[in-house]
């Protein structure tokens, strides 16, 4: 069963790692052919006229953008962890419910399995899409930043991975609410809302110290790369929150489950 | 081997089934029969676990039916009224992704039926007609040599020739001691396969009849035109379903001489004899 989620996954997982790729590709060429101190000093010139909250909202108050890591760790880092989170709630939203949603599950119910046999081999299989992605991207980053000759291997290593702790949570609370619906249309949407709603709470909290605590509303919080740049660590309050998110949303989903009308 | 004790069903406060109770024997083919949203699919959805019961049991060979019940789930073969396969495999994929669910090698029974279905393993299920899957679903529920079969409006979609291929595989399988739950709304098809027959109206089981019974009712449907249709109707003391000028349309449940006989005293246009529809057993007889 798990090879067959695997393959029937992998397609989603090429089209999404491959846009991935393809932007940090052309950043990479960009930063390539620019022409030294003079690209630099129109970079600076155009970080300077920006409001400080909008830097501070990229770590751009903190990192300089003049080199492919530098850029990596401020736009870079945001992207990626905007669109493995996208990618991960989708699938959270989609994987479990689809056989309810195309009625297939009539046939897979059918079979000498359990409830729970269909939920792990679905967890497993969005596990290991998630891992490949993530592996698939910093392996990529390696050898893109590897030319440019500036890569703080720990650093970069941190921020590639740090992501996950947003990302999974996200994959396992999207997985959650699919188990209240009977249509993916439905869920593939929340899933999505969730994200971005997220994100933009994360966004406003770093406007402005009075609306600082809006931070702890979001599941990005739990992958803020500005702390991992200040402090070269791990926060692993984060980590321990996120494990915690997941642990419960991975119990209420075998447990509602368990008990769902299917048809 | 299938019993299901004060089974209820309520979908918020619709009724689905209420207390249904049926005993089914080892090598039976049982027919489970009532019009549409009579609970024929809302038993058998609760026998395959798709959905919660309100209240009641069931047991398969003495063991409670539980949803997670892996064993009990290997001798069941499951035969939903719609079928809905995976689109992105073809025939023998979808055939070899079902065998490899079981511990067991199950090519020798998958090619049988095949050829006894004529199915075109090579095609992609993406591109079959409703009545192409509904040949593949029999082979998925009868593949495994299940010890009983659910099958839910099993024939609908079929060809009258695949039909007649269809009860003789459910003949073998009876032979063999397989026992069938055979739900249907067409009387003739229960009444040529079927040893005994559950009959639902409204949630509730109606009756039970074995069909020697349910045959020797002798129900038909007649309608007769003529002259005399006011005598007739004075005579027969009948309930009508119809009555229209000279034309008189009831059902008949007494020997069917006896009508003759009557009607022989009068003069008759025309005489129309009819097996009734299921709606028409329900309607004036079950009621």
């Amino acid at each position: 069963m798990l090879k067959r989620e695997l393959r029937i996954t992998k397609k989603g997982l090429i089209i999404w790692t491959s846009i991935c790729l393809l932007l940090f590709f052309i950043t990479y060429v960009t930063y390539f052919n620019m022409n030294g101190n003079e690209s630099s000093k129109a970079l600076k010139e155009m970080l300077a006229i920006m409001p400080d909250e909008l830097l501070k909202m990229f770590n751009m108050d903190i990192v300089d953008i003049d080199t492919v890591f530098g850029w990596f760790k401020t736009e870079g880092y945001t992207f990626i962890t905007l669109f493995t989170c996208l990618y991960s709630a989708i699938l959270g939203s989609n994987i479990l419910l689809k056989e309810e949603s195309d009625k297939t599950i009539e046939f897979l119910h059918s079979k000498p399995i359990t409830r729970s046999n269909i939920i792990s081999a679905k967890i497993w299989c969005g596990l290991i899409n998630i891992l490949i992605m993530f592996t698939v991207i910093t392996i990529f980053n390696i050898i893109g930043m590897s030319i440019s000759n500036n890569l703080e291997i720990k650093l970069f290593l941190l921020l590639s991975l740090t992501p996950l702790l947003s990302a999974l949570p996200f994959f396992f609370i999207s997985m959650y609410i699919s188990t209240f619906f009977k249509k993916t249309s439905t869920t593939n949407s929340i899933g999505i809302g969730f994200v971005f709603v997220s994100y933009f709470l994360q966004i406003i909290s770093a406007i402005s110290d009075k609306v600082d605590f809006i931070k702890y509303t979001s599941v990005f919080t739990l992958s803020d790369g500005r702390n991992i740049i200040i402090n070269n660590s791990l926060n692993y309050l984060a980590i321990l929150i996120s494990i915690t998110v997941v642990s419960i949303s991975c119990y209420g989903i075998y447990r509602r489950y368990n008990n769902k009308e299917l048809v | 081997m299938l019993e299901i004790k004060n089974l209820t069903k309520f979908y918020k406060d619709i009724k689905g089934v209420e207390n249904l109770s049926l005993h089914i024997n080892k090598g039976e083919i049982f027919g489970f029969i009532g019009p549409n949203g009579a609970g024929k699919s809302t038993t058998i959805k609760c026998i395959m676990n798709q959905i919660n019961k309100t209240s009641g049991e069931i047991y398969i060979n003495k063991v409670l039916n539980d949803k997670n019940n892996v064993e009990l789930k290997k001798i069941i073969g499951y035969l939903p009224d719609e079928v809905h396969l995976y689109n992105d495999l073809t025939v023998e994929q979808m055939l070899n992704y079902s065998n490899s669910f079981y511990e067991k090698d199950c090519s020798k029974k998958i090619n049988y039926l095949v050829e006894k279905l004529n199915i075109d393993t090579r095609k992609k299920i993406e591109e079959l007609s409703l009545g192409n899957l509904k040949k593949i679903g029999i082979v998925l529920a009868m593949m495994h040599e299940p010890k009983i079969l659910i099958l839910d409006e099993a024939t609908s979609g079929l060809d009258p020739l695949m039909k007649e291929t269809f009860y003789e595989l459910l003949l073998e399988e009876k032979n063999k001691g397989t026992t069938i739950f055979f739900s249907s709304h067409n009387l003739n098809e229960i009444k040529k396969i079927c040893d005994r027959v559950g009959i639902i109206k409204d949630a509730h089981l109606v009756s039970v009849e074995t069909i020697n019974e349910l045959s020797s009712n002798n129900l038909e449907i007649i309608t007769i035109v003529s002259n005399d249709a006011d005598k007739i109707k004075k005579e027969l003391n009948q309930e009508l379903i119809r009555e229209e000028d000279s034309k008189l349309k009831f059902i008949y449940k007494d020997n069917i001489n006896n009508l003759i006989k009557l009607l022989s005293r009068y003069n008759i246009e025309k005489i129309l004899i009819e097996e009734p529809s299921i709606e028409e057993i329900f309607i004036h007889y079950y009621n």
